[in-house]
């Protein structure tokens, strides 16, 4: 087989721009309508209220977070009470 | 005598040949700009390194029976490596603003036209002396233009292991280079006045569907183009591992771990592909005059794509946010993002610009898949 010469090469490099910018546009087009899709489907279904499942190790961890900030607000409050009105 | 004879000649001074010490040089300038000019240093560092072994006389790293050559077996010629990484890459990225402006995959479609008109550049250039790319050699050196890494030396593998090294050198030259590249051709296309455009407000996206996007993506990608399937299938498969909150253990290590180790072993492999022989070609200037043409096309592309949606959309589209439809996420972005800053101070485009940002990661793994398809 000879070697194909440059115009045909450049023939077949056209045809590949041609088809492959085709190609990539069609997928990506249809990935669009997809995700059009996809948000009315999951617009259309929505999700039920998530109930609240509060498991006792997180609520022991929140009540503990509760505390921190308890403590940090009171902490906070001294400290601006020893020094100057925040200025803010 | 004979003896300092022996020992003369395995010391690797009277070894070095020219070719060699020019390729280490290349190595180190690579390390020095991976080190004191902080380009893309995950990979340049250790591409670096790899090209320093590589060439040390004597050593064999790249040959059967050495490190190198067993890490590009294991890795890169099977493929391995660069879609592990895609994997990586998809539990780190965000569908977010892509889901809630699906006319951005419009722009991470039209910056890919950087690709295959660099294609059509690369066969052109046979015709000057020196040059004799093959369809297969042409179609791995426009998938610079994806700004890809892991796109480019998967596909490379695939299609032209002789010419890995060049095409990922130049791939991750030219992302670390998107700030430099990119803001001129932005500014040159659009008028002060589309520069400042506001875009509204991305809607806030559910958990659901960016469960249902990743697996949409892989579903279509099986019916139309089962050859995208290792890159688009490794790279949704992260993004599920991720938006699905149920494994993020899983996800985690995907996208730290997993992804640190895979790029020391995926930069020493490109690196011991910087051999004399392989790399001092006039070729070697070609792919990097290639790559920089590739990226500006591309980038000048899905400027005027915007553009054109702009006139046809009805909610505001600031062009700018077209060249990030190159992926080089998320430099590309941030790039669209100054740009934006510098003609309107209070206009952020980030998030707008990571739409078409993660929709030209996957326009160009689809690009890829079809080059495969065409030419492989």
């Amino acid at each position: 087989m000879t070697p194909p010469t440059i115009s045909e090469q450049l023939l077949e490099a056209a045809s590949l721009l041609l088809v492959g910018m085709s190609s990539v546009f069609v997928f990506l087009s249809v990935l669009i309508v997809s995700v059009k899709l996809i948000t009315k489907f999951v617009e259309a279904f929505p999700e039920p209220a998530a109930t609240a499942h509060v498991t006792p190790t997180a609520a022991s961890s929140s009540f503990h977070q509760q505390d921190v900030i308890t403590a940090i607000t009171h902490a906070v409050s001294a400290y601006r009470q020893g020094k100057q009105p925040p200025s803010n | 005598m004979e003896k300092i004879q022996i020992l003369w000649q395995s010391t690797a001074i009277p070894h070095f040949e020219m070719g060699q010490i020019i390729m280490m040089l290349v190595g180190f300038g690579l390390l020095y700009l991976a080190i004191v000019k902080k380009f893309e240093p995950l990979l340049l560092l250790p591409i670096g390194f790899g090209a320093l072994l590589t060439n040390i006389p004597l050593a064999g790293f790249s040959e059967v029976g050495g490190l190198l050559h067993y890490i590009y077996y294991i890795g890169v010629d099977t493929g391995i490596f660069p879609l592990l990484i895609f994997m990586g890459v998809g539990a780190m990225t965000d569908f977010g603003a892509l889901i809630a402006n699906p006319k951005t995959l419009w722009l991470g479609a039209a910056a890919q036209f950087g690709i295959f008109a660099t294609l059509f550049g690369a066969i052109a250039l046979n015709a000057l002396p020196g040059f004799e790319f093959t369809l297969q050699d042409a179609a791995a050196i426009a998938i610079i233009g994806g700004a890809d890494g892991p796109t480019a030396i998967f596909l490379a593998s695939k299609l032209a292991p002789e010419l890995l090294g060049a095409i990922a050198v130049a791939a991750y030259s030219y992302m670390a280079l998107v700030p430099i590249i990119q803001p001129p051709i932005m500014k040159a296309l659009t008028t002060p006045e589309e520069r400042q455009i506001k875009m509204n407000q991305l809607r806030v996206v559910s958990k659901r569907e960016k469960i249902i996007f990743p697996l949409a993506v892989l579903f279509l990608t099986i019916l139309v183009l089962p050859s995208a399937t290792p890159l688009v299938g490794m790279f949704c498969l992260g993004n599920l591992m991720k938006e699905s909150g149920v494994v993020d253990r899983l996800s985690n290590t995907a996208q730290n771990e997993l992804i640190n180790i895979v790029t020391i072993f995926l930069g020493l492999a490109v690196g011991s592909k910087l051999s004399s022989e392989a790399f001092l070609t006039v070729e070697t200037l070609g792919i990097l005059g290639l790559g920089a043409v590739a990226f500006s096309i591309g980038t000048a592309a899905g400027v005027l794509m915007a553009k054109l949606l702009a006139k046809f959309s009805k909610e505001p589209i600031n062009p700018l946010i077209g060249a990030a439809g190159v992926s080089a996420v998320p430099m590309a972005a941030r790039v669209v993002n100054k740009v934006g800053l510098d003609a309107n101070p209070h206009n952020f485009l980030l998030m707008h610009a990571m739409g078409p940002n993660v929709a030209g990661v996957l326009g160009s793994a689809v690009a890829a898949g079809i080059l495969l398809a065409l030419v492989g």
